[in-house]
Parts: structure tokens; C-alpha cells; sequence
């Protein structure tokens, strides 16, 4: 089924349908990014899907909301509706489990994914959202984009494609995540506002990402072996490893040990002076 | 169910039961593991470390490729009651492809899982079979004496592996 | 993190079920059904303290629902941590350095 669609994607590996096609991938976030990265894994071929997303399409998404269209606006259409018209217009046959909330409100099936993209706002989402990626296993691809005012100089766009493999690095291990950037947005409660939002950066880090899933699935390059860690720099045009990784001295993470992952369970105090 | 192993410690598993020994044909070990997503109907198994069976451990029985003695069990079930985890006897055929138990895994591993379930009955036990790039696992959830067989079991890593 | 076995016993001096969790290289004590202050409600819940800088406070106190008090409180903040959802206010301990149950204390006296 479907050889003439996917004949193109043969350099992936003789494999690679049965691959891709056994993958669930969750998508926390279903916006400017987000809907970029459901409209690319359904073109893959992609066919089982966890998706959420509490929010609604607004005119504001208009500039950057793939699949969306003024009546969805109108309607005030799920994101996740949106998401599964455009996933299902590619695959009739996708299996998607869509969760109209925040995946904090309803976690169970996450934690059945083989893994997840984060296009969530702000850096206290995307602690919890590797925390829970961590504690079970799962891969989180992470994306993000933001523009910011320097005084009088043009705007400066950029933004970031990580891979949080467990057992590597984690955000925090790659100073992505650290308690003067989650300080800053707590001075704000946490709101991440309504940050500046366009699409191709969107689209390009989206790219990115999907990319990254599929050779991790296919291993159709052989030589995805390393942390990713993609720095967007949207003045200059340019995806390149950031600079961090040269000076990473671990390959392994120091923040979600080995004795972190499943359901949490009280540890045992011991009687020394040393609680591990 | 699912199961989900770093690839990092599927090698070095499958690096240490490569070892020969002078008296088994083949090693086994023990792995520890923590049962996630528990109170869904998609329980997940976790995998965490890996406890090789010591070299004094292993019985001389020519009609078995391992044999372990009492005191690997005890050891075992030590580890179980140390960590809190639930705990997975292991070993590896050494070939491409899907692994099978043999009936003489299929007859007898099952009482050292018993012996690891008394340990710690609110944490999965099992018996996982690695080959060289893949693995299949029996799987004794808490509360239940039935294994289960049709296990989806996720290396990963890079690559990311899925085996159904 | 590592803490002395006395400050602990302190903690469960206040709360007897106090036990310590790790997530992501942050220390949490867990504090189950700890007693909220007078004219509270309701009279327990459950607890995360983190006695470390978390996102720009230098202590915290995390509850498992938002307790009513005397005190008009500004529930600044919804964490997931420990895959549970926590509350907490937003309230600062300036002093550092304070042993576990100090800090404890000087959170919950924000809901006096």
C-alpha cells in the first residue's frame, strides 16, 4: 500500500515504512510549530498520533497555524481538530488519540509514546515536559523560536532544536534550561506572553525535527550517534550546532538518573550522613 | 505491554553475557526495572541496570547452557529488596533477529521469578532474551500469575528501536 | 543533594512521613498530610518542599491544593513536578542557609 507515494523515500532503508509506521509520536503543542511538525510526519507516513492542545484557533494563529483557515476561526476550532483534519487529509488511516487540554491534565498516554515533540510556550513547560519524557524513556525533540529587541538595533530572531535522549544530556546539561532563564519567566508568573510568532522559522525548525525522528527511527544516515543541540539564528539564516556542545565534558545526564525513572516512589532515608 | 531499555545498557548487557566462562556455555544476569504508567491500561516497564550473575554462581551441568546456584537467587532477591525495583533474569542468544525461549528457559526460569516476585510483589519480574539487535520479554505484572508474552520493547537510542 | 540525617529527622519531627525525591538535580522533601496553620483550610495536605532556588525563589513550598487562610494569598504559580500537579505562592525567603525545618516554617508562616 501506498508504493507510489513513498517510492521516493526508498534511501530510507528497506525497512523504513514497517519503522515509521510502528512509531507513536505524542505532540505536546499544536501551534506555529507544532502543526508544522503534524503536517511533516504525515507526509512521512507517520500513522499513530497523540496530540494535544487546550487552545482554540484564533485570528492571531492566522499568520503561523498550518492547516487552519478563517472558518476554523469563525467555529473556534480545537487545535487538535485542526491537527487531525490535516493529519487524516494526508493518512485516512492515522490513529490519532487527541486531548483537547493541556497534556499536564491528562499525561496517562503520553507516557505511551515512543516520542514526543515539545512546541510548548516557555522554560518551566519544557522542564516538566522533559521531566516526564525522562522518568519514562522517551526521546523529546524540542523546538522553540522567539524574536527580541536589542535598543535601537534590528530585532534579533532565534531559536533552538534539541534532542533530550534519555541517558544524555538534558536541556539543563546543555545550559538550555537554567535557573536564571526559569527566575526571569517566574518574575513574570510563568506567563510567556504573547511572544512575537512567524512561520517560516517555524517551519524551518519543524523541518528539523522531523528530520531528526526519522533518521532516529530509519538510521538511514548512520551517523545520528550525539546529542543535538541546533541553534536558529533567523538574522543571519542559519541552523548550526551550538556552540555549548564543544565545551560538553559529559555525554551522560547528571540531572535524571537512573534511579528517577517510573511511577515515583518515596526514597528510603538511610541512617548515614549521606542520603542518596 | 511495553518495555524500554537505554541502548547504552542493552550493549553493555549484551557485551558482559558475550564473556565466556569456564564452566557455563553461556552467562546470564539479572536487570533491574521500574514499572511506569502502572494505574493506566498501558503499563510501561523500565529498565535500569544490570547485576551480572558471579563467576563462583554458576553450576558445572553440562545438560544446560547456565546453571545458577542458590546464591545467585539469593543475591537476586537481595538486589530486589535493596533497590525496590522489580527484576528481570537475562541472557542472550548470539544472532540476528528475534530471540525465542527455550523450553528449558520456559520451564524453569519461571520459579526464580517467583522467588523475585516474594522479594518485591508490587514491581513487574520477568525473563528478557536478548539477540544482537533485538530482545523479547515475559512479563509477571504485580497481582498477576500469568506472564505476558505480546510485548512492544523499545531500545533507546540511536538508533531508536522498536520490536514487536 | 545530600542533607545531615539530623535536619531530616527534624523535618519529620513536623511531619512523619517526610522522605526525599531527586527530579531533574532538584531536591524535594515530600510531605504528606502536613498540618497547614491554624484557621486553615483544609487542616492537611500534601507538601513538596524544595529548601533550594527554584525558578528565581530561594526556597519554596508546593501544595498539593490551595489552602485557604486569614492571609490573602497570591497563588502565583501551577508545577508539575513528580508527576503530580503542586500550588504555591508566591512568597520569598530572603535568609539562606537555614536548616530544613526553618525553612519550613518560615514558608508556612506566610499562611498565618
Amino acid at each position: 500500500m501506498f508504493e507510489e507515494r513513498f517510492n521516493r523515500q526508498s534511501f530510507l532503508g528497506a525497512d523504513w515504512q514497517q519503522r515509521i509506521e510502528n512509531a507513536i509520536v505524542g505532540l505536546v503543542g499544536l501551534g506555529g510549530g507544532g502543526s508544522h511538525i503534524a503536517q511533516q510526519l504525515a507526509h512521512v507516513g507517520f500513522l499513530n498520533y497523540r496530540i494535544w492542545d487546550g487552545d482554540v484557533a484564533e485570528d492571531s494563529n492566522l499568520n503561523r497555524l498550518i492547516g487552519a483557515n478563517e472558518n476554523d476561526v469563525e467555529n473556534e476550532a480545537p487545535k487538535t481538530e485542526i491537527a487531525r483534519r490535516l493529519i487524516n487529509g494526508l493518512r485516512r488511516n492515522a490513529n490519532i488519540a487527541a486531548y483537547n487540554c493541556k497534556w499536564q491534565d491528562d499525561p496517562e498516554p503520553l507516557r505511551g509514546c515512543d516520542m514526543i515533540f515539545g512546541s510548548v510556550d516557555g522554560f518551566a513547560q519544557r522542564r516538566e515536559l522533559e521531566a516526564c519524557a525522562r522518568r519514562y524513556l522517551i526521546p523529546l525533540i524540542d523546538i522553540g523560536m522567539d524574536v527580541h529587541s536589542i535598543g535601537d538595533e534590528p530585532p534579533r530572531m532565534g531559536g533552538q532544536v534539541i534532542l533530550s535522549m534519555p541517558g544524555g544530556p538534558c536541556m539543563s546539561c546543555l545550559g538550555f534550561l537554567n535557573e536564571r532563564v526559569l527566575a526571569q519567566e517566574g518574575e513574570r508568573y510563568g506567563d510567556a506572553g504573547p511572544r512575537p510568532q512567524v512561520v517560516w522559522p517555524n517551519g524551518i525548525l519543524a523541518s528539523s525535527a522531523v528530520g531528526i525522528a526519522v533518521d532516529l527511527l530509519t538510521d538511514w544516515t548512520r551517523s545520528l550517534r550525539d546529542v543535538i543541540y541546533l541553534e536558529y539564528d533567523g538574522n543571519k539564516g542559519t541552523l548550526k550546532p551550538h556552540g555549548r556542545l564543544q565545551y560538553l565534558e559529559r555525554r551522560s545526564c547528571i540531572h535524571y538518573t537512573v534511579e528517577q525513572i517510573g511511577d515515583p516512589s518515596a526514597m528510603t532515608v538511610v541512617d548515614s550522613a549521606t542520603v542518596q | 505491554m511495553q518495555l524500554r531499555i537505554l541502548r547504552a545498557l542493552y550493549e553493555r548487557i549484551n557485551e558482559d553475557l558475550a564473556r565466556s566462562h569456564e564452566v557455563a556455555f553461556e552467562r546470564v544476569g539479572f536487570v533491574s526495572a521500574k514499572l511506569g504508567n502502572r494505574h493506566s491500561g498501558e503499563p510501561v516497564v523500565l529498565f535500569a541496570n544490570h547485576y551480572p550473575v558471579a563467576d563462583q554462581n554458576y553450576i558445572d551441568d553440562p545438560s544446560a547452557g547456565a546453571r545458577i546456584n542458590s546464591d545467585a537467587i539469593r543475591e537476586a532477591m537481595q538486589v530486589v529488596l535493596d533497590t525496590g525495583m522489580g527484576l528481570f533474569h537475562v541472557h542472550c542468544h548470539a544472532h540476528r533477529g528475534r530471540p525465542g525461549f527455550s523450553s528449558m528457559d520456559l520451564d524453569e526460569t519461571p520459579d526464580v521469578v517467583s522467588s523475585l516476585r516474594v522479594a518485591n510483589p508490587n514491581e513487574a519480574h520477568g525473563m528478557l532474551l536478548l539477540s544482537n539487535d533485538e530482545c523479547i520479554a515475559h512479563v509477571w505484572m504485580p497481582g498477576s500469575n500469568e506472564p505476558v508474552f505480546d510485548n512492544r520493547i523499545t531500545i533507546v537510542g540511536y538508533p531508536l528501536r522498536i520490536t514487536m | 543533594m545530600e542533607y545531615p540525617v539530623e535536619q531530616i529527622a527534624e523535618l519529620k519531627e513536623i511531619c512523619s512521613g517526610a522522605q526525599q525525591y531527586e527530579e531533574g538535580g532538584i531536591t524535594y522533601f515530600f510531605l504528606p498530610k502536613l498540618r497547614t496553620p491554624d484557621a486553615c483550610s483544609p487542616e492537611e495536605v500534601d507538601a513538596l518542599l524544595c529548601p533550594t532556588a527554584h525558578h528565581g525563589y530561594t526556597s519554596r513550598l508546593f501544595l498539593a491544593e490551595r489552602v485557604a487562610s486569614q492571609q490573602s494569598l497570591n497563588w502565583s504559580t501551577t508545577a508539575r513536578i513528580m508527576e503530580r500537579m503542586w500550588h504555591a505562592i508566591s512568597w520569598n525567603i530572603p535568609q539562606t542557609n537555614l536548616r530544613l525545618a526553618q525553612v519550613l516554617a518560615l514558608q508556612l508562616r506566610a499562611f498565618r
